[in-house]
């Protein structure tokens, strides 16, 4: 039969009351000289040491979710964030946007009335709002109106928004009207037609417009 | 190479995309959460509307994570001594390293003039070589 003590896996108490044990049966002129080991494996005849498993170094292509949010991929820093830093985004969010709705300088994009007012609001629900500035005009929330800031983070259900503090605020989308500004232009978004995934938004087939009521 | 007005197929998506490049270059080596989300994004948007991106930016981007690689701030270049040589990249978040023999003869075949069918204008502004 096979007995092994792996000292390693007893508690403090246990250890303090080996070593006491030991230096009462140590003759007293040697105990200077005592050294306790108490890491030492003891090991009786005739039996076999248990193979430690070496873990296997994993060569996968993905990572798993668990992976993710052990390299903190998921979460965004609440406090570390600073707004200048995502001033730049801003700037770049900019240029792609005004280029994405064909804005020039002069253009006016189409009221309610025109006949491509329907296509037009069509792009721009399917562009892209990592960046931009937005504000809370109206929400079922009221502490949440007037809320601005950079857009961090888009899912499928809330906006992460970093404000002039450097606090990032999580705001859903589904109960909120948002104001966007574009250099002078000023956009007014229902948030209800954004509540797409953002991998998918740029394919999906967008029905008719209703105007949600809050 | 005619002067018909033919709207690009997907410009929105390419669009959306190269911005989702840019954005993770900026957050590379800043804030590794931003920029892995950034180019993960890019990746699957890609994926979901069956679009390729072009393969020398595609190279600049991790397999597994989705981080942009830019050497010294979200990765590390090395050159290793086997016979042909590799340029090694490792990704700094997750550790992934990917390798690319050295071959100055060598062009990816998208460089390559023979890859080219056909050239399409739109309006003026030549979208073909931009991602394809």
């Amino acid at each position: 039969m096979s007995t092994q003590t792996d000292n390693q896996s007893f508690g403090q108490d246990v250890r303090e009351a080996v070593t006491s044990l030991i230096r009462e049966n140590v003759d007293p002129n040697q105990r200077s000289k005592l050294e306790i080991n108490l890491h030492h494996r003891t090991q009786l005849l005739n039996t076999k040491a248990k193979k430690l498993k070496k873990k296997k170094v994993s060569k996968k292509k993905t990572l798993t979710r668990k992976e993710k949010a052990d390299m903190g991929l998921f979460h965004l820093p609440t406090k570390s964030l600073k707004y200048v830093d995502m001033l730049p985004l801003h700037e770049l969010w900019k240029g792609y946007m005004s280029n994405h709705l064909s804005l020039t300088n002069e253009s006016i994009p189409p009221t309610v009335g025109d006949p491509s007012y329907d296509s037009f609001s069509k792009i721009l629900v399917k562009s892209d709002f990592h960046g931009a500035i937005v504000t809370v005009t109206r929400s079922r929330c009221p502490s949440l109106v007037g809320v601005s800031g950079i857009v961090a983070m888009d899912t499928k259900n809330t906006f992460k928004v970093l404000g002039k503090d450097n606090k990032l605020r999580t705001i859903p989308k589904m109960d909120s009207v948002f104001k966007i500004l574009l250099k002078n232009l000023e956009f007014t978004i229902f948030g209800k037609h954004l509540t797409i995934r953002p991998a998918e938004r740029s394919v999906k087939k967008i029905k008719n417009f209703m105007e949600p009521d809050l | 190479m005619g002067g018909k007005k033919q709207k690009c197929f997907g410009k929105d998506v390419f669009e959306r995309m190269n911005f989702l490049y840019q954005a993770g270059t900026l957050m590379a080596g800043n804030n590794k959460a931003l920029s892995c989300y950034y180019g993960q994004l890019c990746k699957s948007i890609g994926k979901k509307a069956v679009l390729r991106i072009e393969p020398n930016l595609h190279r600049t981007m991790c397999k597994r994570c989705g981080n942009i690689l830019k050497p010294s701030k979200s990765a590390e270049l090395s050159i290793s001594d086997e016979n042909p040589k590799m340029c090694v990249i490792t990704c700094n978040v997750c550790g992934k390293c990917r390798r690319f023999p050295i071959n100055p003869n060598y062009n990816l075949w998208f460089d390559n003039p023979q890859s080219v069918v056909e050239e399409i204008r739109y309006d003026g502004e030549s979208d073909e070589n931009q991602k394809n």
